[in-house]
């Protein structure tokens, strides 16, 4: 099976191959970048799911063996060609914990220091073709290398076999830190830092000495440092691991001309006492005749390296009794590793051709939810990259093309199948120049009303008679967009039409914006601003023209799905998603049963405040093509609410909300009442503020004092309009709701809500499914059975069971037998 | 005609198609000559002890299973029994060794049955439901929107962008 997930992010460092024909070739950038979203930062690696099916195995006599997986810390540049660190974290929650390999006896050993040994190893290559080599001289320069070391003494009584229990407690911890005066293959080490620790008598000693060249084998060795014993006091002793060991690199990505790295580290993994809980035979051991020299581990562990993504991988087994070699099944990244009950084994090979290591490593089986990185492998493709593999053009038989089954085999296809579609949603759409759009808090708003209206609206009423108007901001306004418009021919009382529109969103749109210049909001040749904000704040102006809301899901518990595990989760049901604006939608069972969320996004117009909303099914695995996430719903609404600033606009919204509330209340609770119909008048004229105006043929009202009375000053009329206007179709559509819902309507579905009345109703997504609900009498499967339909031979039938269409030859009965038999098989019988 | 039938007290559905035969009791049987193969009369002499028998083989050349009615008693200390034919008991192996396509199936042996996976999904319509749903609601994690405190307007206003130049 082939793992088509898409979008996988491009790491750096990372060999991508193709494969043509079974022919392995490096693909090239502009083949990989379609499957891509490009370099990415580290940051967003953590989202990255980058292995399946981990504990595969191909020796069959390996049972129940399992993972459990920890990512390891790394240093990760985003940027190709900028050198990057490798970390291996060796000690972690007191299981790895790493000792010194004893260059005299050839053996591993443990974290012991002692008695002036000086041939004591922390770390070395693994042979010659791995670890920071460039034998090839490629151009993989390493050029750094640090160590942080942790030195531990042992506190306990009796000294040197005392008495338990000891207790083993961190004494130091310090970097040591190499850098590589010259590439390979003539590398010379030199360190600027040592650490040392002593208590007593004892000394242990971290400096350059433990450090040995890489020589041009491209060797490379770290010692374990030196340890003097002052003489017979054993009551502490001090000794030392590897905590973290990195390794910078530079200049050749890794590729199959870098062999690339490779640790041994063994025979410290056996032990499963923490640190500070050591016993007293372990402590002896840790300083022990070298024999059963086990130190600190929890688990046998291994790591896998992810060239792909920058990881260390810690695969730590729960199972260890019978664990010899495990496969990691990775194509995309050819990783390989191994472990065995007496070795840790760190093996990292960025050529697919050498998978095959220490003789032993090696992937036969690939079996499914295969990566490349980046890019989607074709079936054939993969399928000759795993022929290659194996010489055998045999063993890989894909699932996801199922052979012709023939009539009343099970013949039913997969649920799913082919490519995941994604939406391509963002923020984009740039504004322009002829237009600009100011992010205003509702406070703004206000103070621009103010602002305006009160500089319009006055007076010089020296003759109570014959007011005559000050010059304000229109008269400003009016000298101002002269200069633009040539014909200067705009009347201060239509300088609102500067005003495209005014839009409320139920949403921050701050991180959307930019700050202007200054605290003002401004109009036309950008000259006259009217200032909304305090001096020294800014205003903020729209960045682009389509916002992509923050996803959110719906995920499906298994009580939401898989209920009844049988058709009754289907039949009988029905489900409907609520889409905040957008409205409530139907859909089909099969879309949820099988799935495990849905993806909510919206996409945002706010250039007209309408909104989509985008739904996608996310499949699990479970189909012989994994997991899907595929569209379901594309519906749209609005939004984004005009805020009236005329009486034009007002008058043509109210009426449109007055509209659509009678046309619900009429459609659902009968004809409006009177009072009801004196309350839409009055909110109405109340809206329109200033103007004497009718609308769909209600009552005409004088304006001015109602406006003034109920709001004050006219310039709290303009601010506070649009949210009268909102209130009253809300009060409106919402009273039309629940009398619906008292009338027990079947309309119990909400729908998208027009205008501002669309804030009243819930604000989050939300499924509804209704199910039905079954009885089953006792017995039920014994009397009556469950549907089947598939061919079964009589004799190895167990139970009531029913047929249909019996041949009924062979059976040596009367023809009156053979119908009341066939009659009886259809209808039901029982085999014992 | 004269001939030793194996009576039985059987306790099985008579839908059971491999019946499980209790306690056997031989006895010379007479059957009426012109009596069915399908639906014949036996008579024993009276036998108190045969009142609860319900089940009859009959060997050659009848060689088939019966089911036996409420005895009668008849005349000259006789018991006669009308028989009706158990098709299914009588024609057991023919049955058992025929590939039927099952319809409906009690789970037993086969629950554990991958094969099985999709039959479940069969719609069953023996199945009784009730008139009222299940209604089962599912909210989002989190809303795009916001609550009142992160409300934004969106002016928009011809040209507009600032020019403070003289």
């Amino acid at each position: 099976m082939i793992k088509d997930e898409m979008n996988l992010p491009l790491g750096i460092d990372t060999q991508y191959i193709k494969s043509t024909g079974g022919v392995f070739t490096t693909a090239t950038d502009a083949e990989i970048l379609p499957y891509t979203i490009g370099y990415i930062p580290f940051s967003m690696l953590d989202k990255a799911r980058i292995f399946k099916n981990m504990g595969k195995y191909t020796n069959t006599s390996v049972p129940n063996v399992s993972f459990r997986t920890i990512r390891q810390n790394i240093l990760y540049e985003p940027t190709k060609g900028v050198p990057f660190v490798y970390t291996i974290k060796t000690i972690q929650e007191n299981k790895n914990f790493h000792g010194f390999y004893d260059t005299t006896g050839n053996t591993w050993n443990t974290s012991f220091i002692g008695y002036s040994n000086t041939n004591l190893r922390a770390l070395h290559s693994y042979n010659t073709n791995h670890f920071v080599n460039d034998s090839g001289n490629n151009g993989l320069n390493v050029t750094g290398v640090r160590l942080i070391f942790v030195l531990f003494e042992t506190l306990g009584n009796g000294g040197w076999g005392g008495t338990s229990p000891r207790t083993v407690a961190e004494k130091n911890r310090a970097s040591v830190s190499a850098t590589f005066s010259a590439v390979t293959p003539d590398i010379v080490l030199s360190f600027s830092t040592s650490v040392s620790s002593s208590f007593g008598s004892h000394t242990y000693t971290i400096d350059n000495s433990i450090f040995n060249a890489m020589d041009e084998n491209g060797v490379f060795q770290i010692d374990g440092g030196t340890y003097s014993s002052g003489g017979t006091d054993f009551e502490r002793h001090l000794f030392g691991a590897i905590e973290q060991i990195y390794v910078e690199t530079s200049g050749q990505n890794l590729s199959t001309n870098s062999p690339g790295f490779g640790v041994i580290i063994a025979d410290n993994f056996r032990n499963s006492q923490t640190l500070t809980e050591q016993n007293h035979t372990n402590v002896r051991n840790t300083y022990g005749t070298q024999s059963t020299n086990y130190l600190v581990s929890a688990n046998e562990c291994m790591y896998l390296f992810d060239s792909q993504y920058g990881y260390f991988w810690e695969y730590a087994l729960n199972d260890v009794s019978l664990f010899r070699f495990a496969v990691a099944e990775w194509i995309n990244c050819p990783v390989f590793c191994g472990a065995t009950w007496d070795d840790i084994l760190i093996c990292i090979c960025t050529a697919l051709p050498a998978y095959k290591i220490n003789n032993a490593w090696y992937v036969t089986e690939f079996t499914d939810d295969y990566y490349i990185t980046g890019k989607l492998i074709p079936y054939e493709d993969a399928r000759d990259w795993q022929k290659n593999i194996n010489g055998d053009t045999n063993e890989f038989n894909p699932a996801d093309i199922p052979e012709p089954v023939p009539p009343g085999e099970d013949d039913t296809l997969d649920q799913f199948s082919g490519s995941n579609i994604f939406f391509n949603l963002g923020n984009f759409g740039a504004t322009n120049g002829f237009i600009t759009h100011w992010v205003m808090t509702r406070a703004q708003v206000s103070n621009f009303g103010t602002y305006v209206w009160q500089n319009l609206l006055d007076f010089d009423n020296t003759d109570p008679n014959n007011p005559v108007p000050l010059a304000g901001v229109w008269e400003n306004l009016k000298v101002a967009t002269k200069t633009y418009f040539t014909t200067g021919s705009i009347d201060p009382a239509s300088l609102m039409q500067l005003i495209v529109g005014l839009r409320f969103y139920p949403f921050d749109l701050n991180d959307e914006s930019t700050a202007s210049a200054d605290n003002c909001i401004y109009f036309g040749t950008g000259k006259f601003g009217v200032p909304v904000r305090g001096p020294g704040e800014k205003t903020r102006t729209l960045n682009n023209m389509a916002f992509k809301l923050p996803s959110t899901s719906i995920v499906l518990p298994s009580s939401a799905n898989f209920w009844y595990k049988d058709f009754r989760d289907y039949e009988g049901c029905t489900a409907f998603i609520y889409l905040p604006f957008c409205g409530t939608y139907q859909i089909p069972i099969s879309e949820i049963v099988p799935n495990t969320q849905f993806d909510i996004d919206y996409e945002v117009d706010l250039a007209t405040g309408s909104c989509t909303a985008y739904v996608s099914a996310v499949h699990p695995t479970g189909t012989t093509t994994g997991p899907k996430t595929y569209p379901i719903i594309v519906a749209n609404g609005q939004c984004g609410f005009e805020v009236p600033l005329s009486a034009t606009n007002a008058n043509r919204l109210n009426a449109t909300i007055i509209a659509d509330a009678q046309k619900v209340v009429g459609a659902i609770a009968g004809p409006i009442n009177e009072s009801a119909g004196k309350v839409i008048s009055g909110v109405t004229s109340a809206i329109t503020g200033g103007a004497n105006i009718q609308v769909d043929g209600l009552e005409d009202i004088d304006v001015g004092g109602l406006a003034a009375a109920s709001v004050g000053p006219m310039g709290g009329v303009a601010n506070l309009a649009g949210q009268t206007a909102m209130k009253a179709g809300g009060n409106l559509v919402n009273v039309a709701a629940g009398m619906a819902t008292r009338s027990g309507c079947a309309i119990p579905l909400l729908q998208g809500g027009r205008g501002w009345s669309a804030l009243g109703n819930p604000l989050k997504a939300y499924l509804q499914i209704r199910r039905g609900r079954y009885m089953y009498a006792k017995g039920y499967e014994h009397s009556e059975g469950r549907p089947e339909n598939r061919q079964l031979t009589v004799s190895d039938i167990t139970g009531f069971f029913q047929c249909d269409n019996v041949d009924m030859s062979g059976v040596g009965a009367t023809s009156a037998e053979v119908n009341m038999i066939k009659r009886m098989l259809e209808t039901g019988v029982y085999h014992k | 005609m004269s001939i030793t039938a194996k009576f039985y007290k059987i306790s099985d559905d008579p839908r059971v198609i491999n019946k499980t035969l209790g306690t056997e009791k031989e006895k010379a049987i007479t059957i009426k000559g012109a009596d069915s193969i399908l639906n014949p009369t036996i008579t024993i002499r009276y036998d108190a002890t045969m009142t609860d028998y319900n089940y009859v083989f009959i060997p050659e050349p009848y060689n088939r299973y019966y089911f036996l009615a409420p005895p009668v008693v008849a005349p000259g200390k006789r018991m006669t029994w009308s028989c009706s034919v158990d098709p299914l008991m009588s024609h057991k192996d023919g049955i058992e060794a025929l590939d039927v396509v099952v319809t409906r199936l009690e789970r037993g042996k086969y629950a554990d049955d991958d094969s099985r996976k999709n039959s479940d999904y069969i719609s069953d319509n023996h199945a009784v439901g009730l008139v009222q749903p299940n209604v089962h609601t599912v909210e989002a994690a989190a809303s795009p929107f916001n609550t009142a405190s992160d409300w934004s307007y969106v002016m928009s206003v011809v040209g507009g962008v600032p020019n403070t130049s003289p």
